[in-house]
């Protein structure tokens, strides 16, 4: 790949990685109730992180920047979503408030 | 001699094709024993008629390809599902619980089939059941409870029973 077609790599890692990072953000912000907003910072969270870092992998080309930045990535996949579930069921067990519209049918019973 | 080598056994022999590649290339970087362990898995396909063909190890990297493949899609797509429902001034999101009757049984299949509902479209793993027979999760898209359920069931949950049984 010629330098030039590398940086454009680079380039929509970084804007596409910020752009869900900032969705995320924005999430937390505009989402009704807690479980709603996890879904926000988790999935949008992750890939976001995931691309910046495998900019950052790219814009290095170095391998002990490659190791470290893929085993971030594997470390966020693994952690984001327990820290989401232990979110999540803290705050269903404790009752927050939930959403008008959300289908209780088959909530467990607890 | 049909099937006499175990998984772990050519796992054994793969790690020692590593080792003579790595000794024979000069050096023991982490570019070579990557090589090394490629290259050895393909010389130890490759002569399976030697030994019994139908091994367990040469299935399972594509079947770990395949589900992260799968991961990777998914996660993508729920990224995209949420970043729609969070920019979109109106909402198109109808949240709500569903149980999901599990197949599944150890801890790490367990944890495997959490961790990979909690970064599917619109999905939030939640908690488990008493006797871990049934997962709890939240969704975003609830409308038809019975279509996310048999996804989730012929999907992800299929695949890790594949990898793990």
């Amino acid at each position: 790949m010629t330098e030039s077609g590398l940086e454009w790599v680079i380039a929509s890692c970084l804007v596409a990685g910020s752009f869900f990072v900032f969705v995320a953000g924005l999430g937390i912000l505009r989402m009704p109730d807690t479980l709603i907003r996890m879904h926000a910072s988790t999935k949008a969270g992750t890939l976001g992180l995931g691309l910046v870092l495998i900019a950052l992998m790219l814009s290095f080309a170095e391998p002990a920047v490659t190791a470290r930045g893929t085993a971030a990535i594997i470390f966020v996949l693994i952690t984001a979503p327990v820290a989401a579930h232990m979110i999540g069921r803290a705050a269903y067990r404790t009752g927050t408030p939930l959403w008008d519209k959300t289908l209780r049918d088959e909530l467990p019973e607890d | 001699m049909k099937g006499a080598y175990s998984t772990a056994h050519l796992f054994s022999l793969n790690i020692m094709l590593m080792l003579a590649w790595s000794a024979l290339a000069g050096g023991f970087s982490t570019f070579n024993l990557f090589v090394g362990f490629a290259l050895g898995w393909v010389v130890l396909w490759f002569i399976q008629p030697l030994y019994g063909r139908g091994n367990k190890y040469f299935k399972k990297p594509w079947q770990i390809g395949a589900l992260l493949a799968l991961f990777l899609y998914d996660l993508i797509l729920s990224s995209f599902r949420v970043a729609w429902e969070i920019l979109a001034i109106r909402s198109f999101a109808k949240p709500g619980f569903i149980a999901v009757p599990l197949d599944v049984r150890s801890d790490m299949q367990i944890l495997l089939l959490a961790n990979f509902i909690s970064l599917t479209p619109g999905s939030l793993t939640l908690d488990i059941s008493e006797d871990r027979r049934t997962l709890y999760l939240h969704t975003m898209f609830a409308s038809d409870p019975d279509k996310v359920r048999s996804d989730i069931k012929n999907g992800i949950e299929k695949r890790i029973l594949e990898i793990t049984g």
